[in-house]
């Protein structure tokens, strides 16, 4: 099964791989270089600004485990891979699966990748590549985006039209709400701290009703 | 022999409206091929996959191997054994074939490269083994796909416009290659609008129109049922007068129609006896006879004649 799991992973990551490396750049430059260098070059503390960065890989992250598995998971329907690969005895949930570790992946190699361009920048956020949090929260903020794409994915293909807008908002409302909440409190510690395992259980729970009842239909365009 | 389908008053609706499929009932067996024919929107694709199992029929028996298509258990043991390529499927551009087929190789659960090989060689395909697919001509990556849903040697192929884009030469080369596969004892449903498959490689064929199963029997049985009224022709070895063929021809019997042309006379006529004294007559006159036979429509000409009586 994992085999199975893993080929498909890979053949997602080969087939967008021109996509991950613009959005990569893009974004990283976008992001990381042009947007950090404007808040280097203003008045703010190192601290704030190591924090600055390290938010931005995490987002950075975070987007491209969203985006990935939903893209994936919308463009096997459309071009019909996934009526393929789901009648060759691969089951719905492995299929989802397998775009789940990809959206988990790319994230991780993301925010990662953008964590140690950025940490060249600034002394403070090597200092803290010590703390094991940095790492697990890049993790589990992948976990979380990842879920969150997936399910996105599931509600695009399976559902209506009117039930696909109240459940994008249902979904998002409180990851967008975190977010609202971090720039109030403006203490990515606290954000850190207790928002993202609330949004991790959020996430999987998401993740996990969404994939329950999912059928090969659901992948049939 | 082996049933490999068995479908039994399947009914299907999208809306709980109106029936998309009414009251079909199908069966292939073990080393038979069959076409599944009808117009646009007569709901071959939709039968298609509620034999898969990927859409659920409101009423009906569907059994696969024996196993029940719509049981998600049961469902892994029919996909193991068949292959499946759906209408209108696309490639994944960014891929090389050598990739597009490791991903098939490994769901397949493929080990022997030897059938890959042979593949790769009937579509004419080693050259751009490592080439995108995105390069490919729709006829090239029509045979990709092709290439993939028949790497595992499946015991049962499900196709949906297989030869689509593909030239005469491909086409004959793969209904070479799935004639070999039904020798060696694998069925096949093909959902189709091309003639040539049609009477090149399907033993039965399945007419459906407006969800409803109009016709099944084989090619020749079509014919025979769509020519309105029965018809003779006599083709002469040699090109005779259309002049001289008509003096011969008078007196004869009372046909509904007789068509002389250069080489060729076609009777209409319910009674055969005419038909043979036209033969006779024109023997007696010293032309040689080529053939004598009922004459039938062409596939298309029977499947359109068909359609337009129902």
């Amino acid at each position: 099964m994992l085999k199975k799991v893993m080929s498909i992973v890979k053949t997602d990551l080969l087939s967008s791989k021109i996509f991950v490396l613009m959005f990569f750049l893009m974004f990283g430059l976008g992001f990381g270089f042009l947007y950090g260098l404007i808040v280097r070059f203003t008045q703010v503390s190192e601290l704030l600004y190591s924090y600055w960065l390290q938010g931005a890989a995490f987002l950075l992250g975070g987007l491209f485990s969203l985006m990935f598995p939903f893209s994936f998971l919308l463009t096997d329907k459309r071009i019909k891979a996934g009526e393929m690969i789901l009648t060759s005895g691969i089951r719905p949930f492995e299929y989802i699966f397998s775009k789940w570790i990809n959206g988990v992946f790319l994230g991780i190699v993301t925010a990662y990748t953008y964590l140690i361009v950025y940490t060249l920048l600034t002394l403070p956020l090597y200092e803290q590549y010590g703390n094991i949090s940095v790492w697990l929260y890049v993790l589990l903020i992948a976990i979380i985006f990842a879920s969150l794409g997936v399910t996105l994915g599931i509600i695009f293909t399976k559902v209506n039209l009117l039930r696909k807008i109240l459940l994008i908002i249902f979904l998002f409302v409180l990851p967008i709400l975190s977010f609202v909440l971090l720039f109030i409190i403006s203490n990515t510690g606290i954000f850190l701290k207790f928002l993202i395992p609330i949004l991790l259980v959020y996430s999987l729970l998401c993740f996990f009703l969404s994939v329950r009842n999912v059928e090969i239909k659901d992948f049939v365009a | 022999m082996n049933k490999h389908i068995d479908a039994i008053n399947v009914d299907f609706t999208y809306d709980n409206k109106k029936l998309v499929l009414n009251n079909v009932s199908l069966s292939t067996y073990q080393g038979e091929s069959v076409g599944l024919v009808g117009p646009n929107g007569a709901g071959k694709t939709t039968l298609v996959r509620v034999l898969l199992g990927i859409l659920y029929p409101k009423n009906g028996n569907i059994q696969v191997f024996g196993y029940n298509p719509l049981n998600k258990k049961e469902r892994e043991k029919i996909y193991g054994q068949m292959g499946y390529l759906p209408e209108g499927a696309d490639v994944y551009p960014q891929l090389t074939l050598k990739q597009y087929i490791e991903l098939f190789k490994t769901l397949h659960e493929v080990e022997d490269n030897s059938t890959i090989e042979e593949l790769l060689d009937m579509f004419d395909l080693q050259d751009v083994f490592e080439k995108r697919l995105g390069t490919f001509s729709k006829g090239m990556k029509q045979k990709a796909k092709l290439l993939t849903i028949l790497i595992h040697s499946p015991k049962l192929l499900i196709m949906d416009e297989p030869t689509d884009g593909l030239d005469i030469a491909s086409k004959e080369e793969t209904i070479e290659y799935m004639r070999k596969l039904k020798k060696k004892g694998t069925s096949m449903l093909i959902a189709t609008h091309d003639p040539y498959l049609v009477e090149n490689l399907c033993d039965r064929i399945i007419m459906i129109n407006k969800g409803e199963i109009i016709f099944e029997g084989t090619t020749q049985q079509l014919q025979e049922v769509a020519q309105n009224e029965p018809c003779y022709v006599i083709e002469l070895m040699e090109k005779v007068k259309k002049e001289k063929l008509e003096e011969i021809l008078n007196n004869i019997g009372e046909p509904q129609k007789i068509i002389v042309e250069e080489n060729t006379i076609k009777i209409w006529t319910d009674d055969e006896n005419i038909a043979k004294n036209v033969y006779k007559k024109v023997v007696d006159e010293g032309l040689i006879v080529k053939n004598f036979d009922r004459y039938l429509p062409t596939f298309s000409q029977a499947y359109k004649n068909f359609l337009e009586g129902k």
